[in-house]
């Protein structure tokens, strides 16, 4: 023994240095395997995470800091009064008209007075109001003698050599001299738009008397005097750049006048009780705000209310927090649809017109603010106080049009009658408003996926409770794979063959098609009646579980039947053809790719998968519980409807919600087979949009770091969560079905 | 009334749901059989037919359908048929397919002189072959041109041969030498921007490489129209079936062939011939001609990069759970989030690949190795790796489901005699877990790689083109391109299909390239199933 045990010793001994290496390799497998392992699954895992990060910045709120002062007095110690502002877009400049008929151009940095240029056409005349246009910085200054002149000012850029940006050339180019009032009265406020071609200026000469000059495309020119009624103040005005003109008053009305084609006065409305005191339209021109002296703040546009309306009305589309102040100043922005307003005590709040979302509110802005600009590239936030003091700001303003409420609510667009539910991301011009209402693709996906498990459920569980319960054991092992084959399809080519040869045959036949659904499962069931009466050398081999030799070829009757059927069906039926029938008596459209394609593209992706979740199911109830029914008395289909398939009920359940589960995400067959048109309609001859199909389609366009691109990644988002939830209930569900058959 | 025993007993119902697996027998059966008719056809050199019509207009052309005519509402309601003709000739006719109600029809036969041509572009040219000239010299009239024809379209293929020798490879060799040189001229920029020391040396020796390449090209260049001058001499004369003629280089013909005189061994061959073009040729015409080599390349290279990637991190997270990890409630919810994963719709995981390799990664490893290229991204824009890995995160869950199975499937005995016998666990796990639940893993591959090949979404956002200039994998250092963006065949049938100019003209080609991707993963699958089988066997019996 003694000996033994020393041999054994030596043995290790000799060995030691390999044991301890194989020890050491062991040591070290546990950390690797550990650590990889725990980070394979964390970062798999964490997938949902970074797209949620990726999404995250939609809601965080705009950011304002503010960025200093400049003093605007020139060399002389004369402190500057500002009418009007503007700056370039690199915000190395900002520029005033002032009341001595100077332009003025102060460098941001460092706050130097870098040039002064009079504004042409009035040297030495006294400037009473002035002007600037929203884009395109062109200005306008009326005089004390009735009279107004027009100017362009404009940047070029300058570059070194090593193509960094070193200055601006500065020149202010002379677009005209007008005298607007003939009696030489001052001009009191101003108003200018003007589009390279068509020119419009609007001054207030009276109370309630405007002059507008206007010259148009053709450059005839006009001049008109417009009245308020019954002779109502009028306090502030502003044009817009397909030439509207809107009007406050002081007992809270706003007047709006068409320019082109033919001046009119198209509506009156009250915007509150209060004076109204300041009017700014958006970019693109279509909606105008209005801030009042109770410090409320309304967005307005004209529309058409019904179809048949030979006139649009103008409607109070939007409503913003209150200012808390009477508002005196409303800029918009030129890159989107944001704004900021300027309250008598200094507040300035900065909004979105379509989402209506309060961005910002600026912590520490001091009182007494006259002047308000957002600077060209929506970075920057610029305010004349008294003094000749211009305070800057640096705003951060990415994705102001997202709004819980603008994703999931309905908000009211311009030219729509009423607040929708729209996605619409990008659209021809820079002014496009965009609409980021996910509810129509949420709608598509659960509409593709309701008709894709209608068609799916019936014929997966059916099948599978046949294929488990009734099937003769020698052909179930073939069936099986078989039905394995229609899940290694790839989703492309069910997709094309829906979209490229289904989608036509069903349009060509679609009465053929509804038929069919009908003769289907009947010329299947009536083949009972073929089998009943089979000679009798057939019927000996045939035993039960046989029955898909003769169900197959009756149903393949009943399809070349129903099809053959359909014209003749369509002609007595639906007169003259359906598509025209449906559009006449349902008032329903007929789209090629439709829903009824898609269902049966994707119930076919799809039946495969609840097809063998739900036939394991059933062939994991124990056989004891069949056998005692079956010995009892009851026949095969009492068996399976009473004892199978309550028992296996909860895996059925599963199956269904997998597939669930996979057509909500499936996306190719989606993209293929419907004409990706967002729509809100349960039509099944119409198509939808879905959120799958909609990230393939948009993704590839959008911007890295956009509103877009992150709207699609909250899409893919709510995908995941959507699809996690669903599998993780069926898989819970799975789990406990499976104890309990373990009980039983 | 009392119903008849069987139908109290329920066999309707049974019978009920037989028809719901019927029907899914029928709707797989159909779908195969619509692909293989639709698909298969297209290659088969069918007979060329020339109608005259009852106003004296002829059209020659192959038949490709007839149907009854629809006109709701008239008694004459699909009483009438009309067939449709593809013509070819796009360049004459400015279409390519005409229906014609039988109707019309006074007379048609099959001409014996109809010829039908592919070329390098219009599509096919349908016609009968007039006059062969060689420059001015006529070479050939009438009935003697097919004679005369015949080398020189055999010369011809040789021509494009060496045309395309030069043109793609060696002056496209050039052409990525310059580039490099272009590449690294921007470099050297940008390190003098950076640190302003001039580097007079580098640039001049850029400078030479790159005029050293220019001299090269011009000598290639001069080559090619040496050989074009001699290649595209010679041009036949096809007159169409309504008398308008067509000159044609004979450098342009890629195959021509007597339609109505070939016998069946002739159309076998044309057909294999079509085949194999298919097969082995880049595309032409847009996608809608040529073949699909790029896509097929692009697709098996595809899955073999996101095989790679997928099994050994699949495998490793199996075996920590598995083997590793302390087994309870928490690794219960991990296995049962990572078994969801593999539920989680495709697109999502091309957002995220989008979102984390093409920007996140990519565009750091641009900013950090290739700045002097920005803003052009090299890393930082949608390619073959980035594809890959995308599938590989998609199908990871799919491998580690799988792998778990089989190592828990492998018996407790076996373990515990290896460790019994002084094996630590890693041996045990190496020698004895791992082989004996190889064939299980492998089967998980399988499913992964067939999931992986069928899949087009997340491929769309991130690499996949329709026509990809270059293959992955070339001659050129550092041979494997992981950045180039690929061709798919999944993403050709989509695109060919629905993104195409000319649909009508390219649904064929969109048959035949679903049949090549259900072939390509039914190969995939069959040669894993090979080898699973051929390990079980193995160590079936080694294990016991």
């Amino acid at each position: 023994m003694a000996s033994n045990t020393l041999t054994v010793r030596e043995l290790i001994a000799a060995q030691g240095e390999r044991i301890k290496r194989v020890k050491r390799l062991d040591r070290f497998a546990v950390f690797f395997i550990t650590l990889g392992g725990i980070g394979i699954v964390a970062s798999v895992l964490g997938i949902l995470l970074f797209i949620l990060a990726e999404a995250w910045p939609l809601f965080r709120s705009s950011q304002g800091t503010a960025t200093g002062t400049v003093a605007m007095v020139t060399p002389d110690g004369h402190v500057v009064r500002p009418l009007v502002l503007g700056t370039d877009e690199y915000q190395l400049y900002a520029y005033d008209v002032t009341p001595e008929a100077e332009v003025h151009f102060f460098r941001l940095e460092g706050g130097k007075l870098a040039l002064t240029v009079p504004f042409p056409g009035l040297a030495g005349a006294g400037v009473t109001a002035a002007s600037r246009s929203l884009t395109g910085d062109f200005l306008a200054a009326g005089t004390a003698d009735g009279r107004v002149a027009m100017a362009q000012v404009r940047f070029r850029p300058q570059y070194d050599d090593a193509q960094q940006l070193k200055d601006l050339e500065i020149e202010v180019r002379d677009r005209g001299l007008i005298a607007i009032d003939p009696a030489g009265r001052p001009v009191r406020q101003l108003g200018y738009s003007d589009d390279g071609g068509r020119k419009s200026v609007a001054a207030l000469l009276a109370d309630d008397e405007i002059a507008l000059w206007h010259r148009s495309e053709d450059e005839t020119e006009a001049l008109h005097t417009l009245r308020t009624r019954d002779g109502e103040k009028i306090t502030t005005l502003d044009l817009a750049r397909p030439d509207a003109l809107a009007v406050g008053t002081e007992k809270g009305n706003v007047y709006h006048w068409e320019i082109e084609p033919e001046l009119r006065l198209t509506d009156v409305v009250s915007v509150g009780s209060s004076p109204v005191t300041a009017i700014e339209w958006l970019l693109g021109g279509t909606t105008f705000l209005a801030g009042n002296q109770a410090g409320e703040v309304s967005g307005w546009f004209r529309v058409r209310l019904r179809d048949d309306d030979a006139d649009r009305t103008l409607v109070n589309a939007h409503r913003f927090e209150n200012q808390g102040a009477p508002v005196t100043a409303i800029t918009a922005a030129t890159r989107d649809r944001s704004f900021a307003t300027l309250g008598a005590d200094g507040s300035v709040v900065l909004h979105h017109g379509t989402s209506e979302r309060t961005l910002l509110r600026l912590p520490d802005a001091a009182a007494g603010g006259e002047l308000l600009l957002i600077t060209p590239k929506n970075d920057g936030l610029l305010v004349s106080q008294p003094g000749g003091v211009l305070a800057r700001y640096a705003i951060s303003n990415p994705h102001p049009e997202i709004t819980w409420k603008s994703l999931f609510g309905k908000v009211w667009y311009e030219g729509y009658a009423a607040p929708e539910y729209v996605w619409q991301s990008t659209g021809a011009t820079d002014d496009f408003e965009t609409k980021f209402s996910l509810v129509p693709l949420m709608f598509g996906t659960i509409k593709g996926t309701l008709y894709a498990l209608l068609f799916a459920i019936p014929i997966a569980v059916g099948g599978a409770l046949y294929t488990s319960q009734f099937m003769h054991p020698s052909i179930r092992g073939r069936i099986k794979p078989t039905v394995e084959i229609m899940a290694a399809l790839p989703s492309v080519v069910i997709g094309f063959v829906a979209g490229l040869w289904l989608a036509p045959m069903v349009e060509r036949h679609i009465v053929g098609v509804i038929l069919m659904m009908v003769v289907l499962p009947l010329s299947g069931t009536a083949g009972i009646l073929v089998w009943n009466r089979l000679p009798q050398a057939l019927s000996r081999r045939l035993k039960p579980g046989m029955e898909l030799f003769v169900l197959v070829p009756m149903m393949a009757l009943g399809a070349l039947g129903a099809l053959e059927a359909g014209p003749w069906v369509e002609a007595t039926v639906f007169p003259p053809d359906f598509k025209l029938w449906l559009s006449e008596n349902l008032a329903l459209t007929y789209d090629q790719r439709n829903s009824l394609v898609v269902g049966l593209a994707m119930g076919f992706a799809v039946i495969p998968i609840i097809f063998t979740i739900s036939e394991d199911a059933f062939s994991a109830v124990p056989s004891s519980l069949s056998a005692a029914s079956l010995a009892l008395g009851a026949s095969r289909w009492q068996t399976a409807t009473r004892v199978v398939l309550p028992t296996a009920s909860p895996g059925v359940f599963s199956a269904v919600m997998i597939g669930f589960g996979r057509a909500v995400g499936e996306t190719m067959i989606v993209l293929m087979a419907t004409g990706n048109t967002p729509v809100l309609d349960w039509s099944i001859f119409n198509g939808m949009r879905t959120l799958s199909a909609n990230i393939a389609v948009e993704i590839p366009e959008a911007p890295y770091g956009g509103t877009l691109y992150r709207v699609l990644f909250l899409a893919g988002a709510l995908l995941f969560a959507m699809t996690f939830v669903v599998n993780t209930i069926a898989e819970v569900i799975r789990q406990r079905l499976r104890e309990r058959y373990r009980a039983i | 009334m009392k119903l008849p025993l069987s139908v109290r007993r329920g066999d309707p119902m049974v019978w009920f749901t037989g028809s719901a697996l019927g029907t899914c027998l029928l709707l797989i059966a159909g779908l195969i059989v619509i692909v293989l008719t639709n698909g298969l056809g297209f290659f088969w050199p069918s007979a060329l037919v020339e109608l005259t019509l009852k106003d004296g207009s002829k059209w020659l052309g192959e038949q490709i359908r007839r149907q009854p005519i629809p006109n709701p509402g008239s008694p004459d309601h699909l009483r009438e048929h009309r067939v449709q003709l593809k013509l070819g000739n796009r360049d004459l006719l400015g279409y390519d397919f005409k229906w014609i109600d039988e109707k019309e029809i006074a007379s048609r036969r099959e001409p014996a002189d109809a010829f039908y041509v592919e070329r390098r572009e219009y599509g096919p040219l349908l016609g009968a072959p007039v006059l062969l000239k060689d420059g001015e010299r006529v070479l050939a009239e009438g009935d003697a041109v097919w004679a005369a024809l015949q080398p020189l379209v055999a010369k011809a293929e040789h021509d494009r041969a060496a045309i395309e020798q030069i043109e793609k490879h060696e002056i496209g060799e050039i052409n990525y030498r310059i580039e490099q040189q272009r590449l690294a001229l921007k470099r050297i920029e940008y390190r003098e921007k950076q640190d302003g020391v001039k580097r007079e040396a580098e640039r001049s020796a850029v400078a030479a490489a790159v005029a050293a390449q220019e001299e090269r090209f011009r000598g290639k260049q001069q080559e090619l129209d040496r050989l074009l001058a001699t290649a595209a001499t010679t041009y036949v004369t096809f007159r169409a079936a309504d008398g308008t003629e067509k000159e044609l280089s004979t450098l342009d013909i890629y195959r021509i062939y007597p339609a109505n005189q070939l016998g069946l061994g002739g159309r076998l061959a044309v057909y294999a011939g079509r085949i194999w073009e298919f097969v082995s040729a880049d595309p032409r015409e847009s996608n809608t001609e040529g073949g699909i080599f790029p896509a097929i390349f692009g697709t098996v290279m595809m899955v073999i990069i996101m095989s790679l990637m997928a099994v050994p991190f699949g495998v490793l997270a199996a075996l920590y759970l598995r083997e590793y990890a302390k087994q309870g409630p928490l690794v219960r919810i991990v296995r049962i989030a990572v078994n969801n994963l593999a539920g989680v719709p495709s697109i999502v995981f091309g957002v995220f690949g989008l979102g984390f390799f093409v920007y996140f990664v990519g565009g750091g490893i641009d900013r950090m190795f290739f700045p002097e290229a920005l803003p052009t991204p090299t890393y930082g824009t949608g390619g073959i790796l980035w594809a890959s890995l995308t599938l590989a995160l998609l199908t990871v869950p799919v491998v580690i489901v799988a792998s778990e199975e089989a190592l828990a499937a492998v018996p407790r005995s076996m373990r515990e005699a290896s460790i019994a016998t002084g094996a630590t666990k890693f041996q045990t796990i190496l020698h004895v877990v791992l082989p004996a639940a190889a064939p299980g893993i492998l089967t998980g591959l399988i499913l992964a790689m067939a999931r992986g090949a069928g899949e087009v979404a997340p491929l769309m956002i991130t690499g996949v083109v329709k026509l990809a200039p270059e293959l992955p994998l070339d001659g050129f250092f550092p041979f494997f391109h992981p950045d180039r963006k690929f061709m798919h065949l999944g993403f050709h049938i989509y695109d060919v299909g629905f993104q195409s100019p000319n649909v009508e003209a390219a649904m064929p080609m969109v048959y035949t390239t679903t049949i090549f991707l259900l072939l390509i993963i039914v190969a995939l699958n069959l040669t894993a199933i090979v080898v699973r089988n051929r390990l079980r066997r193995k160590y079936q019996t080694s294990a016991f």
